[in-house]
This record gives C-alpha cells, structure tokens and sequence, in this order.
C-alpha cells in the first residue's frame, strides 16, 4: 500500500539548468497552467506563485486563430514570454508553433524540443531561432523535473518511440514532449498536459499514478482528438480519476475546426464528473485563456461544465 | 484527352498491368475506356506510362547495379565523389532522369514533398486552407465529396536541386559544432528566400487508386509530387498549394498530375538538410539524480530510478511500505490481467 511517505518522494532526475538557463529560478511556486486560446492548436504557460507566466509549452495557432481577426491581437500580447525563459516545443507540427513566426518575443526566447524527424518549413523556421536545443538522445523516455523553491515541479518527458511508431517515417504526434505540473503536498497533485501524446505513452504519468499523485486537471491531448485512444488510454485516467473531485478539463481548439475537435466522450466515459471547457468557448466569453489552479475548488471548476 | 502527350493504349495490354497494381478496374470500365478517348482512359495512359517507367528504371538499375550483385564492384565504387556531378554522386541512371527531370512529372511544377498528415476533414465547416485560411468549398466538386486530405509540404524540385550542393552533407551520428553551425547558416542564407508551400491532396473517397495512395502517403515520407493546372489526368485528386506567410497571396488550385517515389540518393539529401541537424543537443546540469546515465531508452515507460529505488530501500522506509518501489514500466492492461 502506497504510503503518504512514498507520495512525498515522487522523484525524477532534477535539472537545475539548462544551457545556463534555471527554468524556475526565483520562482517559490507553481500556481498552475494558462491554455491560451490560440485557435486550433495549443499555447499553455506555466503560471508562478503570481499567475505570471514562467515557462511556455507550445506556441501555436494555426486555423482559426484570433490573430487574423483581429489585427491588434498579437501572439506576442497574448503570450507574452520573456528572453530570460524556456519555450519547448511539444512536437513540430505547425499548429505547436507557427504563431512563434510572427512573435519576436517568443523567437528571443530560449528553446528546447525534440529531435523529431521533421516538415521542410519546420526546420527552415527552427533555423532561424537563435538559442535552441535538441533533447539529447539519452535523454529519452525519462522523466525530468524542474523544482521551485517550495517542491512544485515541472516534469517533461521526451517520448520513447514504441513499437507502434516508425523510426524512418516518424509520426510525430507520439514521440513528443509530454510535460505535467505537480503541486507539492500530501497527496501531491498534478496537471497533465500530454501534447498530442495519449496520456498512456507518457512514462512518467504512469508514475504520478502509481505514487498516489491526485489528479486535478487534464488538457485533452491532440486537442480532444479521437484518434490514438486505447484501452490502456482509458483505463489511466479511469483508475486515476477521483469521482469525489474529479479533474478539470480543457480542450485547446478551434470552433469550429475541420478536425472534428473536441470529441470529450473519452473524458465523460473515463473522468465521471469531470469539468471542463473548450479556448473556443472562452472566446466567446471574451476570455484570452483559460487556467487550471491548484487553488480553484470543485465548485469552481465544475462552474462551467456544460457550456459547451 | 487533347494533344498527343500519350501513346496509344493497347488496352487489353493493360489487364495484367493493372492487375499487377491491384487497380480496380471493372470489365465495364475497360469497355468504357476502349471505346471512348475521355478522361478515364487518359488515366489509363498514365498508368501505362508510369509502367514503361517503372521498367525502364529496374532496367537501369540492373545495368548499374549487376556487377554489385555479381560482386566484382564494391558498393563504393559507386558512392564516390566527381566534384562536377550535380548530385555529388556518380549514380548514371539517375543522370538520365535529371536531364530529362520535367518529362516524368507532367506538364506542371513538380515538388519532394514531405507528408505531415492524413485526414477526412470535416467539410461542412470551414476546411483551413494550406495557408491558414478556410477552403472555399463550393469551388470544386472533390471538396464537396468528404475527401480524404493528406497535407504535405515541400519544395520545388528545381529549387532543392539548385541549393543542394551548397550543404555539405552530414554525418547523423557524428556532427561537429562547426558543422552545426554552418548548416544553421545554409539554411537561412539559401532557403531563405525559397518558399516552402503547404500542398494538400484531396482525393475523393471514390477514387480507385486511394487505397494504394494512402498506404503510399504515410506521414513523415518523402514523394515527388507533380500538379498541373490543366486537369486533363486527375480531376479527382485537387491539390492546394499555399502558406500562411507568403500573406494575401490566394493559394493555387491545381490538380496532381505525377505522385511518385524519390530516388533513394536524392530522399538521402532531402533528409539531411531538412532535419534538425543543425541544433545542438541542450546541456543540462542536474542538482541530484541519474540525468546522464546514457544507454539506450526502454521504449515506453520511464527508465528505472536507481536513485529513487535505493531511497525507498532504506530501512527506515521499509517498516511502511508494502509495495514494491514506485517505478514501473508501463505494460498494457491486457498484460496485467
């Protein structure tokens, strides 16, 4: 039986920098993640003990996004991110990182992504970006941690290709950056924000599970994808959803989207319960992001469930 | 079909062609294609074209190849630099195909494309375009018939083969930082100014060669992609051409005219200057841990936490644990029953 002993040790290797760079440094705590509406795609910061954002993950956009409506919305006002912070990159399909292109703020950033075999335009706009760094090879399949002052910590992992995956003629979507956010304390809790991983791929969100790690907030992988569901997809968050306080859910898409996003019945099936609310919705309600807080109750958080 | 682009088709030579490509063609559709000279038989040509091809290439291949196979050439012999050969090998039966680059690929532009996707979008709702935007889907009948879409983006054949041997080649396993440093600088200097369009293929889900097509078209493979804007072959297949950064420009309506494997040497050189060689592996400092243990990753699941392990093995631990320590490898539920 899991003891509250073990949940406090959850560990993975710890970085205190990388190229030079303390993701975290100064920051006490994590508060939790901001999903920008940034149309079909995703953009997600982590947020500080003040709501500031500290770290990026993802800085894309592509149809629908606000940026074309809206000539005085830029990706840089919308996400703002400052030259002294780390951007990574999920994966490299555009929709994780076009909005990047025209963000001079993000492109000043320090970057960190996957090796991953690539598009044409990936690699020209990767080429153009002044710090950037690969994840190296032996540093796959493994979790990785970074620390604030008070036990929060970012964890990312570069997926492993599996079985399923070609080496030659990578699909992308599944070799990716997965990173969640744990919130220090008995039980700890995490946030998980898998890019278009499922969350089962992920190696270290199998360990939050078994460790006891609660979990308090999702945001749906592949934008709320149908694809790439399996059994062993389902039966994660089925066993680890707590039906008392069950999750918080957020879809980053488009509406509408010629992708069939969000498809939430994964989510309603296996998250009895859960919260949740799609960027394309916040819009609506005039709302740039949407944020999933340690600190929001269950009743705040199932606030909006059925605005959809 | 006008023109005379096409021999004439024999058509009854074309049974065991088609059949050999497990094209579905009916006893009525040859029929058809016998007595009339419409679009239909001109895909006929087309494939009967692609055949010849195909043969003639196996054939120079085998001239190339055969003292390989019989041994009395060593596999180098044929990897060696000319210096005055545009591909920077001295393969001769692809000089062939280089002199004569245009004629394999129909009378329009043609692309190496790299395919980042397949789809059946939604289009009953905007379709984003290859360049961001939404597809007007009233404008062709293939897009009112729920297609399946595979985005690829690539570059002009003539383009690529113009700046390829301005970058050196490199070594995956084994890149200098010099090296690093000097493709960052290639590829802004001469890709810079070389546009790198999105290319969408819709095909209607009725079209006979789109199961050959899709196990074809796998994301993360390179093809030759030829259009034209003549419609003449394949008014089923659209293609789209555009990209959210070349602005206002409306994308090109065009339709796919050649679809075809890279040679092997040039998909070499496609995949090296377009990856991710030219950045550094990131340096990381870890506090505590076994960051750096190197070896090669289990496939899924995390690697096991020595550290963490001998944590929970301490005997102050012990007295309160029951479960082995909180590090497992991922197995499907399947294998846990």
């Amino acid at each position: 039986m899991a003891t509250a002993e073990q949940r406090q040790r959850i560990k993975g290797p710890d970085l205190s920098n990388v190229n030079g760079l303390a993701p975290l440094s100064g920051v006490t705590a994590i508060a939790g993640v901001r999903v920008y509406d940034v149309g079909q795609g995703d953009g997600i910061a982590i947020l500080d003990q003040n709501n500031e954002p500290v770290l990026q993950l993802d800085y894309g956009g592509r149809q629908g996004n606000p940026f074309k409506t809206d000539p005085s919305e830029t990706a840089s006002d919308r996400m703002p991110i400052a030259s002294d912070r780390l951007l990574m990159i999920s994966h490299w399909d555009e929709d994780h990182w076009c909005s990047a292109r025209q963000s001079t703020t993000a492109q000043a950033a320090e970057w960190l992504v996957p090796r991953q075999i690539t598009s044409p335009r990936a690699v020209k706009f990767s080429a153009g970006i002044k710090n950037i760094s690969c994840i190296p090879a032996g540093y796959v399949g493994q979790g990785f941690r970074f620390i604030a002052t008070n036990g929060d910590s970012v964890w990312w992992e570069k997926i492993a290709p599996g079985p399923e995956v070609f080496s030659r003629e990578e699909d992308c979507n599944r070799t990716g950056v997965a990173m969640s956010i744990v919130k220090a304390g008995d039980p700890a809790s995490v946030i998980l924000l898998p890019g278009d991983a499922p969350f089962d791929r992920v190696g270290h969100y199998w360990k939050h599970f078994d460790d006891g790690v609660r979990l308090r907030g999702v945001v749906a992988f592949h934008h709320g994808a149908g694809t790439h569901w399996t059994q062993a997809t389902e039966r994660l968050l089925y066993d680890w959803s707590d039906r008392l306080d069950p999750p918080r859910v957020v879809f980053s898409c488009a509406d509408p989207n010629a992708y069939h996003h969000p498809q939430k019945d994964g989510y309603f099936n296996n998250l009895p319960g859960c919260s949740y609310t799609t960027t394309a919705n916040a819009r609506k309600d005039a709302l740039p992001f949407t944020d999933i807080l340690f600190t929001t109750g269950p009743a705040q958080r199932g606030a909006d469930r059925g605005s959809d | 079909m006008e023109g005379g682009h096409y021999a004439p088709v024999q058509i009854a030579a074309l049974r065991p062609i088609l059949e050999a490509k497990r094209v579905a063609f009916s006893d009525e559709d040859f029929e058809l294609a016998r007595k009339t000279d419409n679009e239909f038989s001109d895909r006929l040509r087309l494939l009967v074209r692609l055949e010849e091809e195909e043969r003639e290439r196996r054939e120079r291949i085998w001239m190339t190849y055969s003292p390989l196979w019989n041994g009395s050439l060593s596999p180098c012999g044929y990897l060696h630099r000319t210096g005055t050969d545009f591909y920077n090998f001295a393969w001769h039966a692809d000089r062939h195909w280089q002199n004569d680059r245009s004629a394999p690929f129909g009378p329009g532009p043609a692309y190496y494309v790299f395919l980042e996707e397949t789809l059946s979008p939604e289009m009953a709702g905007p379709v984003d375009g290859p360049d961001g935007q939404s597809v007007d889907v009233s404008r062709h009948k293939v897009l009112r018939a729920s297609p399946i879409r595979f985005r690829s983006s690539g570059i002009l054949i003539q383009d690529f083969h113009h700046i390829e041997g301005s970058f050196e080649e490199l070594d995956p396993e084994n890149i200098s930082d010099d090296q690093q440093g000097q493709r960052k600088k290639d590829i802004v200097e001469h890709l810079g100014d070389i546009s790198l369009p999105v290319l969408d293929l819709y095909i209607s889900p009725n079209h006979p060669d789109l199961k050959a097509i899709r196990m074809m078209l796998t994301p993360g493979s390179w093809h030759v992609l030829g259009v034209s804007s003549d419609a003449l072959l394949e008014e089923e297949c659209l293609v789209l051409i555009g990209a959210p950064e070349l602005g206002e420009t409306p994308y090109a309506y065009s339709f796919l005219a050649y679809l075809g494997p890279v040679p092997a040497h040039i998909e070499v050189r496609l995949r090296d200057i377009f990856s991710l060689a030219h950045i550094a592996d990131a340096s990381f400092n870890t506090e505590r841990g076994t960051a750096d243990r190197g070896g090669t990753p289990p496939p899924t699941g995390p690697v096991f936490d020595e550290a963490h392990a001998a944590e929970l093995a301490k005997p102050e631990d012990l007295a309160v644990e029951d479960d082995p320590p909180a590090v497992r490898y991922y197995r499907p539920p399947e294998m846990e029953a």
